[in-house]
């Protein structure tokens, strides 16, 4: 024999035919699932979502169901004005003026704007710039009265009231400014002192009597004169949005009327004028920046939120799924015969049954069942029939396994008749371990695929029972919800339904990658096309 | 082993398994699928016992029925004296351990989710064996360890998953499984016939050390006469549900009485080219009948070269209600008449008589409406036919 030869021994042999790396069978699956770039894709999605619903809500400060008036309707990009010199306005569409700073941050409202909404206008802003600078403020005295005391202002009025005289008379008149007209004037015991309008930008001054400090009053009272010229002896003016009427005099015809609920303000005057202003930046949102919505929540917050229950519900999806559908089908299976023919029959007649029916039959069903729970003076409300998650989780736990349920009895089936089944019989094993222990890790695979593609499923009968208003209800926020109260506003609020439509279409495509991915993985027969 | 001295260990009796074949919920068209249709065979303690039978003739659902994977229809299972078949499931388990079986398709037979140090332990566990000791998982593991290397693998591949083995190995590991939980008795549903034949001699060898050793008594199925030969005692010829023949090994083979067993050794090529053109080749002809629904007679009949015989008065009488053996054509037409093995009708006969033949084979009345038994003919050689003395008249004079 050639000495070159020897032959090997029995325990290299062995060794030798161990070539492959030992991988499991998930390691396997994993290995090339890895492969598959949009199924990772759908992995990240996935745990992307889970992150943003889970531990999201926890960076934003507020509440997703705090409503913040002032702040309604913000989009996540604010055009703002620059009014001063580092004074920047954000003038939102129902011209409330909102102040911020120069990166958008918002800084709180200014209450002292007026608003011609017909016509577009905004004394203090947007078109119209006009600041207030604290010129006159307070109690002023006037020769021969004890005190004189300013009751009303704001940027377009002032009013005086409980005008006192020393012989103890009491005489009440009303003068209005208004910049827009600009007549400014104000009438006491009528006499009349003008407040001289200079045209641009400088100052305010009372022209008449005493008081009379600026050199100006000439110019207003022209103007004044000038507007009354045009017309005849009566001048209307809008203030408010109502229209007031002055006669020649530069009194109210009827200036009792407007006294009514006026309070006692300290009046100031700071008048510059007025300019047509144009969009100084469009800058990031920072306090929402996805906007809020039409009570100002934060719709970030809100999409959070949502995405918090659309995993509950792919949860309770998943759960109901494993433990009764795999269960049932398992043991439906196993057991086989007329037990399973029976229990086959009951999947069919719960098959049968619309969702949408159903989930209107539960709700009329449960509206009024409210269960609540007292634990050491502590209230609790488990379950509310009507607008809360309740009604939706019974339905979905109520009729989702049943496809589940098939998939398992079907795989079962097939299963108990293998070898290693018939095995494990022999040796005794009870049938609740083979159950788990053999046949429902071999049916493993098609039952991951098989949820992966139930999830989104769930989520999404969740988010279009919510829009179409047979689930969740405020202030609850769900994906579907989100979406339907977005849809009154949607021309002029494009962004509010932008944004938890975006949070659906993701998580769908997510699963639904990921799931085509793990059925490619775990079984590469199945592979489409 | 001599005759006398021997202890039966299972005693199968009137073994009946159907399986119900309807279909349809509320109209049902009762169908009863005869796999196992009242057999009995003995097997004594320490031998092999080989079932041997074409694919499809109720092997496994024997040796299933006897480790109650099926519930038996009916009759008997005596095991050291207890009837397997009447007690309940709880009852069941205490003979679990004693009652093993190692199963054909090694692919198949172990559970690909579970590493090779589950599957062997599983027996382990479920009987508690260990629990008396100190330390019931060492000694678990221990025995795992123990097990793996008296099937000739090693320690290292404890923690593995079947689909690193290959067929030979994985055999083992079902031989292993099996061996756990010290059984007497152990179903071999052919266990080497998925397997390569140089693997085949090992794990037979392996087979053979482990009966010497351990006292084992095997139910060795096959559907090869060639191959339980080697191994086994004795041998039971099945045949569509029923026992043919049982005789030890070497009266089977070499004075078998039965016309399937010998049509079935004939059927083997033989290693020895003398002994070759001794055989006369005998080829199985006709359908295999269907185990449904089937009809009363041998079951062997449509294919039994014995069961025929040439009438020669023609008439409707004689013919109508009888088998015929052989196909009809219409001598001008070439139409076919009736086909080989069909019941001839009374128009059909009026045919026949019509077409004037000499003489016609029609099928032993008894053969066809009889069921044979399984009589012991000779000691310790059963046989259920008819017509055994007339058929081996040769034979039995010697
Ligand atoms: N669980 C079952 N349900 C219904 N019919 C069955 C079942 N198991 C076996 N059968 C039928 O019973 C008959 C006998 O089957 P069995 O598996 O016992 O044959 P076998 O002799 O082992 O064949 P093989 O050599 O192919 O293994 C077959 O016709 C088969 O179709
Ligand atoms: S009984 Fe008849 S058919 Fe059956 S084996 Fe014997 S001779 Fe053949
Ligand atoms: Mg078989």
């Amino acid at each position: 024999m050639n000495d070159k030869y020897t032959f090997i021994s029995r325990e290299e042999k062995l060794d030798s035919e161990q070539t492959r790396k030992s991988l499991t069978y998930w390691q396997d699956v994993w290995r090339r699932l890895r492969k598959n770039r949009l199924s990772m894709g759908g992995l990240f999605g996935v745990i992307f979502i889970l992150f943003f619903g889970l531990i999201g809500p926890s960076f934003r400060e507020g509440d997703y169901s705090d409503q913040i008036l002032d702040y309604s309707n913000l989009p996540p990009r604010l055009d703002i004005y620059e009014i001063e010199k580092d004074r920047f306005v954000y003038v939102t569409r129902e011209y409330r003026v909102l102040e911020t700073d120069e990166k958008g941050t918002l800084l709180g409202r200014i209450d002292q704007v007026y608003r011609d909404i017909p016509n577009r206008l905004l004394y203090f802003s947007d078109e119209y710039k006009v600041s207030l600078e604290g010129t006159v403020s307070g109690t002023y005295d006037y020769p021969g009265l004890l005190s004189s005391k300013i009751y009303y202002s704001d940027a377009w009025g002032i009013g005086l009231k409980d005008v006192s005289y020393p012989n103890g008379d009491d005489y009440v008149e009303v003068a209005y400014i208004h910049p827009d007209s600009p007549l400014y004037g104000l009438l006491i015991d009528g006499e009349q002192f003008d407040l001289s309008v200079i045209d641009s930008l400088e100052e305010v001054v009372l022209s008449s009597g005493d008081l009379q400090t600026g050199l100006t009053g000439d110019d207003g009272a022209e103007a004044m004169m000038d507007a009354f010229d045009n017309n005849s002896d009566l001048v209307e003016m809008t203030f408010r949005g109502e229209i007031l009427t002055m006669d020649y005099s530069y009194g109210l015809v009827d200036p009792e009327d407007r006294l009514e609920g006026l309070e006692d303000v300290n009046i100031e005057l700071n008048y510059k004028g007025r300019i047509t202003m144009n969009v100084t930046d469009s800058v990031m949102n920072r306090l929402y920046p996805w906007g809020t919505d039409n009570l100002g929540r934060d719709l970030l917050a809100r999409v959070m939120y949502g995405a918090r229950i659309s995993l509950f519900v792919a949860a309770v999806a998943t759960l109901v799924n494993f433990f009764v559908g795999v269960l049932y089908g398992s043991v439906s299976g196993y057991v086989g015969g007329r037990v399973d023919n029976f229990m086959m029959r009951f999947v069919d007649i719960i098959n049968s049954v619309p969702l949408t029916l159903y989930v209107i039959l539960l709700m009329v069903l449960l509206r009024e069942v409210v269960i609540d729970l007292t634990i050491f003076g502590h209230y609790f409300v488990l379950f509310r029939g009507q607008g809360g998650l309740g009604t939706i989780i019974i339905a979905l736990g109520s009729v989702y396994w049943v496809g589940m349920a098939r998939l398992v009895r079907g795989q079962v089936l097939g299963l108990k008749e293998q070898e290693f089944v018939l095995a494990a019989r022999t040796i005794g094993v009870s049938n609740f371990r083979i159950i788990l222990r053999h046949l429902i890790p071999n049916a493993m695979g098609p039952i991951v695929v098989s949820m992966t593609m139930m999830i989104p499923a769930a989520v999404f009968t969740e988010a279009f029972l919510s829009f179409i208003g047979l689930g969740l209800s405020a202030p609850l926020a769900s994906w579907g919800t989100l979406a339907n109260d977005a849809l009154a506003g949607l021309v002029t609020y494009p962004y509010q339904l932008f944004f938890p439509a975006t949070a659906i279409a993701i998580t769908m495509l997510a699963f639904n990658f990921l799931g085509d991915g793990l059925r490619d993985a775990l079984d590469p027969r199945l592979r489409k096309g | 082993m001599t005759i006398d001295n021997r202890k039966p260990l299972l005693e199968v009796r009137n073994l009946k398994k159907y399986f119900d074949k309807s279909r349809g919920l509320f109209i049902r068209t009762p169908k009863v699928l005869t796999a196992v249709d009242d057999i009995s065979f003995t097997i004594y303690q320490g031998e092999t016992f080989g079932l041997v039978g074409e694919s499809g003739c109720g092997k496994s659902t024997t040796g299933r029925t006897i480790v109650k994977l099926y519930e038996p229809t009916g009759g008997q299972i005596l095991f050291d004296g207890v009837d397997l078949a009447s007690i309940n499931h709880r009852d069941m388990l205490a003979y679990r351990r004693r009652i093993q079986m190692i199963f054909q398709d090694p692919y198949a037979s172990l559970n690909s989710r579970m590493t090779v140090t589950d599957i062997i332990g599983e027996g382990i566990d479920t009987h508690h064996i260990f629990k008396d000791s100190d330390d019931p998982r060492m000694a678990k593991q221990e025995r795992i360890y123990e097990l793996l290397e008296s099937v000739g693998l090693k320690k290292e591949h404890a923690s593995r998953y079947p689909h690193e083995f290959s067929g030979g190995q994985r055999q083992r590991i079902g031989i292993a499984r099996a061996l756990a939980v010290d059984p007497e008795l152990i179903i071999c549903d052919e266990p080497i016939s998925a397997l390569d034949v140089s693997i085949q001699a090992q794990v037979v060898n392996m087979l053979e050390d482990f009966q010497k050793t351990k006292g084992l008594t095997y139910l060795f199925i096959a559907h090869d006469l060639s191959m339980v030969k080697h191994i086994s005692d004795r041998i039971g010829v099945m045949y569509i549900g029923k026992m043919m023949e049982i005789a030890t090994s070497d009266d089977l083979y070499d004075k078998p009485l039965h016309p399937y067993t010998k049509s079935l050794l004939s059927s083997i090529p033989l290693p020895d080219p003398h002994s070759e053109q001794k055989g006369k080749r005998i080829i199985l002809e006709g359908d295999v009948p269907s185990p449904i629904n089937p009809k009363p007679g041998c079951r062997f009949a449509s294919r039994c070269r014995y069961s025929r015989e040439e009438v020669e008065i023609i008439t409707v009488n004689t013919l109508v209600g009888r088998v015929i053996r052989e196909t009809l054509l219409d001598p001008v037409t070439n139409e076919l008449i009736i086909k080989d093995n069909k019941v001839i009708t009374p128009e059909i006969a009026e045919v026949i008589v019509g077409l004037n033949l000499p003489k016609i084979s029609l099928g032993k009345q008894s053969c066809f409406t009889e069921t044979p038994e399984l009589k012991e003919i000779l000691t310790d050689h059963f046989v259920a036919c008819h017509f055994t003395e007339e058929i081996n008249a040769n034979l039995l004079k010697k």
